[in-house]
């Protein structure tokens, strides 16, 4: 605090000198961290970008945004899965179906302790799951095949389920097990930002929180039945432009975009990771309102138009992966590579609208479809896809379709897309796509990000083959189906996955090195804790 | 008839905010995309949808939620922050202070150099330190406010490192005084309140230059002028008095633009302020908060106006309680 007075001085200072800033030149003040931390195996602190995100636990944190992960760092699962997917225990070490696949019992792991130093036990899972369907917590979990819920024991748990589901336990990696010596006297969840509410078995408790400042500090759990966390503390504070932050030490990691990649390359205080994400913006048509849509040849000459390559370049700098037509991401275990690309080839196009009959006749060089209306479209984006949009405008120019792009608010476009509103939309959400969105197959209870529906489209092989390869009874019939739907997917074109975006971090090895290749999500608990 | 008027623009007002938010489109749970990979979205279904409606009454039609709004407004409560889980007082609460402190320290300093300022361009109208105010000003106040904010912030948080990049406090420290806790807070707030005060002082240096200039071609001070009164004793004694008549209204009035100044300012170097609370909630259309700010703000401008009028009338006596509108 005391250099705070030679601060203004120097203030005062800087302002009688304003006239000459440009000679003065900027000496990067090297970051003063430890040297020592390679020494240590333990870091101390971790500082990252804050902000609200809503107080920890499964009813207080905020749908969007990073809020899940902080929670995560609290509170436990039974179960969890590792990078491939596989489930691994949590505060279950073992679970064993019954011959007819209807009950499960689990173990949980013993001497584990809540952060208040009370014991868990069974009765606390069974609460957990009595409470959590009473009152839906913001991350719900889909308990609609769970028909009971019994503490055997004080360390047994037997779950009984509707039906033989030999993925059952993966639904249990979303539920979070809360204290029943806390929960049961609290009737609104919502509202309950009580210190005893971050009551939790996880890596780390919460010993600070501000939600007018966005800031959290998290502070090792010393109760932990885990492996040893590699971070003492973690501290998320409010930071204005997070590449400056990063520069002055404020924060220790962020997300970069590609454009300032060069500054942290070229610099070997940095470390700059870069991944691969199933994110993605996808282009919906509204097949119910305009008819056009509903012809596959008209789709299959609009993916030929849009250059994805083009795309990828001007807006992402090439850090990013060109849509695949079969909808999955290349990284997923499902992916079939061999599907049609439609690589860019505008006459390709011009020849397919020629074959159908949507020419131009009037010679405006917007082309009219066989019943004589032109080709006019209106696209919806939001603020962060416009330049996209206007991207996909030309390229549809180039064939002779017109494309007016229209540009909303994120909720605005979401409100319209979900309300069918719309010709053409730019959607960019995350998550893994299972083409579940693509059928008309009954959707689970659990929606996830990637189901925006595809309107108007209806095709009974496509549902037909979902459906099989989710009955696949082994992982190599379930490829073999799930190729030939995706084969199918991309002849069909019922959306158009535009391109997938990698997203690159930067952290100071120095400070802290321990994150993880298989997650960008700064604040993800794996990055602080191994399993 | 007065408090008639006020009642009425409340009531106007009141049922603005109530239908504004609602008319947007887009609804605050209905989820579908997330802004990029770095979001995590967790997306409600139907059900959930339908319960958290029902648990915050938007599922009622749209006269019923207006009665139980204006019900819950007379007993003093702002309703419950859908995305905060919180009662929007106490969210409104919280922010409000920083707000008034950034709002009020930037007033009385671009208000207190606006006059002098002015007041010196007005003397030497037309000669050069005129020209060169007149200059600078016009310039200042034509460069958009988060503009100036964001080059002041490069420059002295960023570059010369000299004010921190951020927020209004420091976090996770623990002070050896008040003092410290007082000088931190200073520090945060102070570039936030220069940009603030730059973005108003073009309009009040302008009205005040124009006001003292009409003032000092007035018949008695270029009688004070013959007789060779003190400069300074004209301006300030004799000119000013009769020039910040419309000055003060303006104070009051420049309330309203330096909130909305204040949200761009807040934004920009990411001060925890009722702006910066209104951006986000807009964005997630969190309609009970975004109601509840507006609600607050009004009431404090209407305030604001109220006592511009109190105050007109003590310094002008031509302005009676009968005679509304002569003055202004």
């Amino acid at each position: 605090m005391k250099n705070l007075l030679k601060k203004w001085i120097a203030l005062f200072l800087a302002l009688s000198m304003i006239v000459m800033l440009p000679g003065c030149g900027s000496s990067q003040a090297k970051a003063e961290e430890e040297n020592n931390l390679e020494a240590q195996k333990q870091v101390e602190v971790i500082k990252l970008a804050g902000g609200d995100w809503g107080y920890p636990t499964p009813y207080g944190i905020y749908p969007r945004g990073p809020g899940s992960r902080k929670m995560a760092l609290i509170f436990d699962a039974l179960v969890t899965t590792d990078v491939d997917g596989n489930i691994i225990p949590r505060l279950a070490t073992e679970w064993q179906a019954s011959e007819d696949g209807l009950v499960y019992t689990l173990k949980l792991r013993p001497d584990v302790k809540w952060n208040d130093g009370e014991a868990l036990t069974a009765e606390d899972v069974v609460f957990s799951y009595d409470y959590q369907k009473t009152y839906i917590p913001v991350n719900a979990v889909d308990f609609s095949k769970v028909v009971s819920m019994e503490a055997t024991e004080s360390q047994t748990v037997n779950i009984t389920i509707t039906e033989p589901d030999p993925k059952f336990m993966s639904t249990l990696t979303s539920f979070n097990i809360i204290p029943k010596h806390v929960w049961e006297t609290v009737i609104d969840p919502n509202n309950y930002q009580d210190a005893k509410a971050v009551v939790g078995t996880g890596p780390y408790k919460l010993t600070d929180y501000s939600k007018e400042h966005g800031t959290y500090r998290f502070e090792i759990n010393e109760e932990f039945w885990g492996n040893e966390p590699k971070v003492k503390e973690i501290k998320f504070i409010p930071v204005s432009e997070e590449i400056l932050a990063f520069e002055q030490g404020e924060v220790d990691r962020i997300s970069i975009t590609p454009d300032v990649l060069d500054r942290f390359e070229s610099n070997d205080e940095y470390e700059v990771m870069q991944y691969v994400t199933s994110w993605a913006y996808r282009l919906y048509y509204n097949m119910n309102n305009e008819s056009d849509f509903a012809n596959v040849t008209f789709r299959q000459a609009l993916a030929y138009a849009i250059n994805r390559d083009q795309l990828v370049e001007k807006i992402e700098r090439g850090a990013a992966v060109p849509g695949n037509p079969g909808v999955l991401h290349p990284t997923n275990k499902l992916y079939n590579g061999a599907v049609e690309q439609y690589a860019n080839d505008p006459q390709k196009a011009e020849e397919l609208l020629d074959s159908i009959g949507f020419k131009d006749t009037d010679g405006d060089k917007i082309r009219e479809n066989d019943s004589g209306e032109k080709l006019s479209f209106t696209l919806l984006a939001d603020e962060g896809s416009t330049r996209l949009a206007e991207l996909i405008k030309q390229d549809l120019a180039l064939v002779g379709v017109e494309v007016n792009v229209q540009t909303t608010d994120t909720k605005s476009r979401d409100a319209r897309f979900a309300a069918g509103d719309f010709e053409m939309v730019i959607n960019g959400s995350g998550g893994g796509e299972d083409l579940s969105e693509v059928t008309n197959v009954k959707k689970s209870a659990k929606a996830t990000s990637t189901t925006a529906e595809v309107i108007g489209y209806n095709n009974p092989e496509v549902d037909r083959l979902y459906t099989a390869q989710l009955k696949a009874t082994g992982p190599e019939e379930q490829l073999k189906l799930s190729g030939e739907l995706q084969n199918l997917v991309a002849q069909e074109l019922p959306k158009l996955t535009l391109y997938y975006t990698n997203t690159i971090a930067v952290h100071r090895p120095k400070v802290y090195n321990g994150w993880s290749a298989d997650t960008y999500h700064n604040d993800a608990r794996i990055n602080f804790v191994a399993d | 008839m007065k408090w008639f008027e006020y009642g009425l623009t409340i009531w106007i007002i009141i049922t603005l905010n109530f239908l504004l938010p609602r008319l947007l489109p887009g609804d605050p749970f209905l989820i579908i995309s997330s802004d990029s990979a770095q979001d995590e979205e967790i997306v409600l279904t139907q059900e959930q949808q339908d319960y958290y409606k029902s648990y915050y009454g938007l599922d009622k039609s749209m006269g019923e939620q207006y009665v139980a709004y204006i019900g819950q407004l007379a007993h003093g409560d702002l309703g419950y922050s859908i995305y905060y889980k919180e009662p929007v007082s106490q969210i409104i609460f919280r922010r409000l202070g920083w707000t008034t402190f950034i709002v009020v320290s930037a007033l009385v300093i671009s208000t207190g150099i606006g006059v002098i300022l002015g007041s010196i361009s007005a003397w030497y109208r037309e000669k050069w330190p005129d020209k060169l105010l007149f200059f600078q000003m016009i310039l200042l106040s034509e460069i958009p406010v988060f503009l100036v904010g964001l080059i002041i912030l490069f420059v002295f948080s960023a570059w010369l490192r000299l004010f921190p990049l951020s927020g209004a406090m420091t976090h996770f420290e623990d002070y050896n005084s008040w003092w410290d806790k007082l000088f931190d807070i200073l520090n945060h707030a102070f570039l936030p309140i220069v940009v603030l005060s730059i973005s108003q002082l073009g309009g009040i240096y302008l009205l005040v230059r124009n006001s003292m200039t009409t003032v000092l071609e007035k018949d008695y001070l270029r009688t004070a002028k013959a007789k060779g009164l003190n400069q300074r004793r004209i301006i300030f004694h004799h000119a000013l008095r009769n020039a910040l008549l419309p000055v003060v209204t303006r104070i009051f009035l420049s309330l309203g633009a330096l909130v909305g100044g204040a949200i761009l300012v807040e934004n920009v170097f990411s001060y925890p302020g009722l702006g910066r609370l209104m951006r986000e909630c807009i964005k997630v259309h969190d309609y009970q908060v975004v109601q509840g700010i507006f609600l607050v703000v009004t009431i404090f401008v209407l305030l604001a106006n109220f006592l511009a009028d109190t105050v007109y009338k003590k310094l002008d006596p031509r302005v009676k309680d009968c005679a509304t509108s002569q003055g202004g």
